[in-house]
């Protein structure tokens, strides 16, 4: 049976069919899930949170074909939500205590100083990444998903990219004069 | 492949390491939770529903059913509404009180979103959230640009808070750095409610994230002016 089907016959109260629907689009709404929370308890929780706020609310999707953007957009604001009200969330992945110069291990910093930056935005401004950047949707698709204007996806998304960009060249400004100094 | 695109290509890499499969345990728990619970109808379901059950009740003629229609959704209309008046009437409740008498300290987070750029013209909405009403809302600020450099942007200009009750308005400074690290100071004056009274803040926050916390004061009247620079120590 289409997905579509599933959630109609979902919305109309069938469980069996909210089920099915669930198992294919839980994998997605988690993935969106951890990767604006980056942590794997807060993303159960929020994952939780947006399935029964999908049952209860289904009734009131008017278009099935919507159902995954819908769906997104309420994990998402589970994501917020939970983000404003966990101290988790707040706490900065730890430093490196310092600077390494090999390749492989530079990588590692790489990906490391990515971390921290990504923590330094807001649940806002990581939902624009993942859903551009993850899920590889466009930016009126983003500003669909979100409901919000698609100059503020814009705005989110310039402030985001130049704030990880600043983090990730501070690190290598910092490497460089630790390379020069030993 | 220019930096940018090296930079978005490293970024969607770093983005798609991660978990994709959701916890079977969760999916569980969420369907448990849910087999047991009733969905959310719509007021339109919610009326049509009841009218179904009771349609026997009406009379049998097209027109005197029409009617009879007409009086029940005009009945529940008119009690709807002057149910709900008072509410609408006092949605935001009463105007908060000020002091007269000494500053009150008033802190916060306030999360900053820049929703247009230009290379010296720069727009942001600031929302506020705060445990007291009288700053509690959504803050406009229109900066320009004084000075850049590779390393801090000084950025002055007009701000203005507004809430239920009135407004705060003045002028903004800021200074940031490439790391996202910003400060903040602010004098606003008040309007409305708030007339007579200065909103003084500053964000000293050394994290780079967009929603900072900020400190500041209310003052009945003009905050005290700085002490003469012969004066200082």
């Amino acid at each position: 049976m289409q997905l579509r089907e599933l959630v109609e016959q979902a919305g109309r109260g069938d469980h069996e069919a909210f089920a099915a629907v669930v198992r294919a689009s839980a994998a997605r709404l988690y993935a969106i899930a951890y990767r604006i929370l980056r942590d794997a308890d807060l993303a159960n929780d929020a994952l939780q949170e947006a399935l029964v706020k999908v049952w209860d609310d289904l009734p009131a999707l008017r278009d099935p074909d919507r159902f995954d953007a819908w769906a997104a957009r309420i994990t998402c604001r589970c994501c917020y939500r939970l983000a404003k009200h966990e101290r988790r969330f707040a706490l900065p992945a730890p430093a490196d205590p310092e600077p390494d110069t090999t390749t492989f291990v530079a990588q590692v910093a790489d990906q490391d100083e990515m971390e921290r930056g990504f923590r330094r935005l807001s649940p806002e401004h990581r939902a624009v990444l993942v859903l551009h950047y993850y899920l590889g949707l466009t930016l009126g698709e983003v500003a669909d998903t979100l409901d919000i204007p698609p100059g503020t996806v814009g705005s989110r998304l310039h402030y985001a990219v130049r704030s990880l960009r600043a983090a990730l060249e501070s690190e290598a400004r910092t490497t460089e004069a630790w390379e020069r100094s030993t | 492949m220019t930096r940018e695109q090296d930079f978005e290509r490293q970024l969607a890499d770093w983005l798609a390491d991660g978990p994709n499969t959701a916890p079977t345990k969760v999916v569980d728990q969420a369907l448990e939770q849910t087999a047991a619970r009733r969905q959310r109808r719509g007021v339109g379901r919610w009326l049509v529903l009841p009218l179904e059950r009771v349609g026997h009740w009406f009379p049998a003629h097209r027109t005197a059913r029409l009617s009879a229609l007409a009086a029940v959704l005009a009945g529940i209309l008119l009690t709807s509404v002057v149910v709900s008046v008072p509410f609408l009437v006092g949605s935001a409740g009463p105007a908060p009180t000020m002091d007269e008498g000494s500053p009150v300290v008033v802190t916060g987070t306030a999360e900053l979103d820049v929703v247009d750029e230009k290379p010296t013209q720069v727009t942001r909405v600031v929302d506020i959230e705060t445990k007291d009403r009288r700053i509690d809302g959504q803050a406009h600020q229109e900066l320009t640009v004084l000075a850049q450099s590779a390393d801090t942007r000084v950025l002055h200009g007009t701000m203005r808070l507004t809430n239920a009750w009135g407004s705060w308005v003045g002028d903004v400074d800021i200074v940031t750095y490439p790391s996202g690290e910003e400060y903040e100071y602010a004098t606003l004056g008040g309007t409305k409610a708030y007339e007579g009274f200065t909103y003084h803040y500053a964000i000293y926050d050394p994290s780079a994230g967009t929603v900072r916390t900020f400190e500041g004061a209310i003052w009945p009247d003009e905050p005290p002016a700085m002490p003469e620079p012969s004066l200082l120590p």
